[in-house]
């Protein structure tokens, strides 16, 4: 079975426990949930807008007390001769780890501009025991509308019919079957619009962020070198510099002292290898400051070579060495 | 056509490539850079990362500004942070120097504290660290210049290894001192010509200064620098420029920049030749127009000495419309100099431009 046959039959599964499971457990008797603009649901929610312009409504999802939701659902009905629905994306509230979702795909929403109804919208926990606490108002989604046209409107949020919201219960202990339908009633929203400009022209306003810039940097944290005689010895590794913005990369031997630095020491004998040392082909004893090694913009993996010639005169023993990697933003 | 016309003329074809010439376009840093798409953010995975990566404020004299920065850690790392020193090699490339060495007049260093010096960070930590900013009531004009330096060496390194590796972060600073003049002036302070192979380009290094009080160079104020190479009658040999990059020169500091000139014909052991460079911004922007003249022989340099630069087509206060003026006039000088010797050579000897048999 090739993967996207099998995500295809998992999103099914998953659209069946929310779609069909719900709906056809909506008319089950027993204590009733909200689903609500406003997380109250004591009654519609006025939304007041003018033509051209957008706004953005939470579709909340209260079970009843008493009840721990496994997860809810809710599909949308409007008026798609004013409204053109934009976008849908999770509620925060029930963005929860552990939840699956089912949301509606693009072509789904442009169907449901066509129609004025848009499929389900689900959240639910798949292992067969985590829940939401009862009673709580959790925002499920997140929907953002264009007012295309000017006048009065409803958006409603079904519980019955084959686009019906609601919940599955979750709540441990006896008397309850988890993943049983809990019934649900809703409130809708009444949008009325006023002034603007809509039909042919409308306003589009496009806004954006721009990031703060970031820098990063992974060394190994050391390497060995083979100090053969009469060899130039290297030793091969990689930096990584994670960016978004222009970099240099400098590197350093952190020994100050300036008549051993760029030098391998040994520091029990108090002497160092005659030549220097080396980075690609930066010498590290050619200045005190730290020097370039590479420079670029964004993500960079960096081959690095650190070098190092052992003569036949050096004096034998444990010769060191600390560099130091720098990743110093420019601008 | 004498001399001093075809200098003349060859300064105006400095400035045309000034203005005009963007294509050959020279990196003048080392190493070359290497670019990549951008990722929107830190991974979390990184050994070592801080967002974000540069502070530019706008502060007024006497007013203290706080901004924050966020570490984040994969591996385990005692991590310092100090306020140094923003320097600026000769080949472009910005690095943290210590107090001793921080002798910029333009330089923050003292104005940044941090809320923590130091700390450790283990696997996966995210750590807020404020920087506080301290403008002086004194502290004159333009903009300032620091960065602030996160070290982290890493806890784990092997017992076995010989060559440790520390990480360390820096974050460029700019303070731009609210409500005054920042200045934008700039000296060419010395134009070297290197050795060459037969054959091969002849590099010319020109050292640059920013003398303002702000930095400038990098897009949008992008450097464009442009040199020609004239022979003793003044017939242009070859012309360069090379563009800033994405690097700023920081103020009171001097960047080095290489052009590689090709000359359209071999250099004479023992002639003499001259050299004129200008140095300004991508939006016309002339901050100097400096000239050597040389003598040349066995592939190098014998001597340099400054010569006088030619009348200037175009000065820092010039208009752009008298730039371009003299940008179209160097264009159809240069294009004159290569046009009339090659239209001579094909007609020797005959008044009607006939060939004649041999």
């Amino acid at each position: 079975m090739n993967r996207s046959r099998l995500a295809a039959l998992t999103a099914g599964a998953m659209f069946l426990v929310a779609s069909v499971l719900v709906p056809a457990t909506a008319f089950a008797a027993g204590p009733t949930g909200v689903l609500s603009f406003d997380g109250v649901g004591s009654g519609p929610v006025a939304i007041a807008t003018t033509g051209g312009s957008t706004f953005s409504v939470d579709i909340w999802a209260a079970s009843p007390a008493g009840i721990n939701p496994a997860g809810a659902s809710a599909g949308v009905d409007y008026d798609p001769s004013q409204l053109k629905l934009l976008s849908v994306t999770k509620g925060a509230d029930w963005d929860m780890p552990g939840v699956t979702w089912v949301l509606p795909s693009a072509s789904d929403i442009a169907t449901a501009n066509a129609t004025g109804t848009l499929p389900a919208i689900a959240a639910f926990f798949t292992d067969g025991t985590s829940y939401a606490a009862d009673g709580d108002a959790l925002r499920l989604a997140h929907l953002t509308f264009l007012q295309t046209s000017c006048g009065t409107s409803t958006i409603s949020l079904p519980v019955t019919g084959s686009n019906a919201g609601g919940f599955l219960d979750g709540t441990p202990g006896a008397g309850h079957t988890y993943g049983s339908g809990v019934d649900a009633t809703s409130q809708p929203a009444n949008v009325t619009c006023s002034g603007g400009s809509t039909g042919g022209s409308v306003t589009t306003n496009v806004t954006g962020t721009v990031d703060t810039g970031f820098v990063s940097l992974t060394c190994p944290a050391s390497v060995t070198v083979p100090l053969v005689r009469n060899v130039n010895n290297v030793a091969n590794f990689e930096c990584v510099i994670g960016a978004n913005v222009t970099w240099t990369l400098n590197a350093l031997d952190t020994n100050a002292d300036p008549a051993t630095h760029g030098y391998m020491r040994d520091t029990v004998q108090g002497i160092h290898l005659h030549d220097s040392a080396f980075v690609n082909s930066v010498n590290l004893a050619g200045s005190l400051s730290a020097q370039a090694v590479a420079t670029g913009q964004n993500n960079v993996n960096v081959p690095m070579t650190f070098s190092q010639f052992a003569e036949p005169t050096d004096k034998a023993g444990s010769y060191g060495m600390q560099v130091l990697f720098s990743a110093v933003s420019s601008f | 056509m004498n001399t001093t016309t075809r200098r003349l003329l060859g300064g105006l074809a400095t400035a045309a490539v000034l203005l005009l010439g963007q294509s050959g376009v020279a990196l003048a840093e080392s190493p070359s850079p290497i670019v990549s798409a951008a990722p929107s953010g830190p991974t979390g995975n990184e050994m070592f990362s801080v967002q974000p990566s540069l502070i530019s404020v706008t502060a007024k004299p006497g007013t203290t500004t706080n901004t924050r920065l966020t570490l984040r850690a994969a591996a385990a790392l005692d991590v310092t942070i100090k306020s140094q020193g923003l320097a600026q090699a000769p080949d472009g490339n910005f690095n943290a120097v210590p107090d001793a060495q921080d002798t910029s007049p333009y330089s923050a260093r003292t104005m940044i504290t941090t809320s923590a010096q130091s700390l450790s960070m283990k696997p996966g930590d995210k750590v807020d660290v404020t920087v506080s900013i301290a403008v002086p009531a004194d502290v004159g004009e333009g903009t300032r210049y620091a960065i602030v330096t996160l070290t982290g060496l890493p806890a784990g390194a092997s017992p076995s290894s010989n060559v440790g590796f520390g990480v360390e972060l820096g974050v460029s600073t700019i303070v731009q001192i609210a409500g005054t003049t920042q200045t934008r002036t700039g000296a060419i302070t010395d134009i070297t010509p290197g050795q060459a192979l037969p054959g091969q380009a002849i590099p010319i290094t020109v050292a640059f200064s920013n003398t303002g009080n702000s930095h400038y160079g990098a897009v949008p104020d992008e450097l464009v620098t442009t040199a020609t190479l004239q022979d003793s009658t003044g017939a242009l040999l070859a012309s360069a420029s090379a563009n800033g990059n994405q690097l700023s020169v920081i103020p009171s500091f001097t960047r080095d920049i290489t052009l590689p000139m090709t000359p359209s014909k071999a250099m004479v052991d023992g002639a003499s030749y001259h050299v004129e460079v200008g140095v300004g911004l991508k939006d016309g922007l002339v901050f100097d127009r400096k000239a050597i003249d040389f003598t040349w022989s066995g592939g190098q340099v014998l001597s340099a000495t400054g010569a006088p630069i030619q009348p200037a087509p175009a000065s820092g206060s010039a208009s752009n419309a008298n730039l371009i003026i003299a940008a179209l006039l160097g264009a159809a000088a240069v294009a004159l100099l290569f046009l009339v010797p090659s239209r001579l050579r094909r007609r020797p000897g005959s008044a009607d431009g006939a060939v004649a048999d041999k």
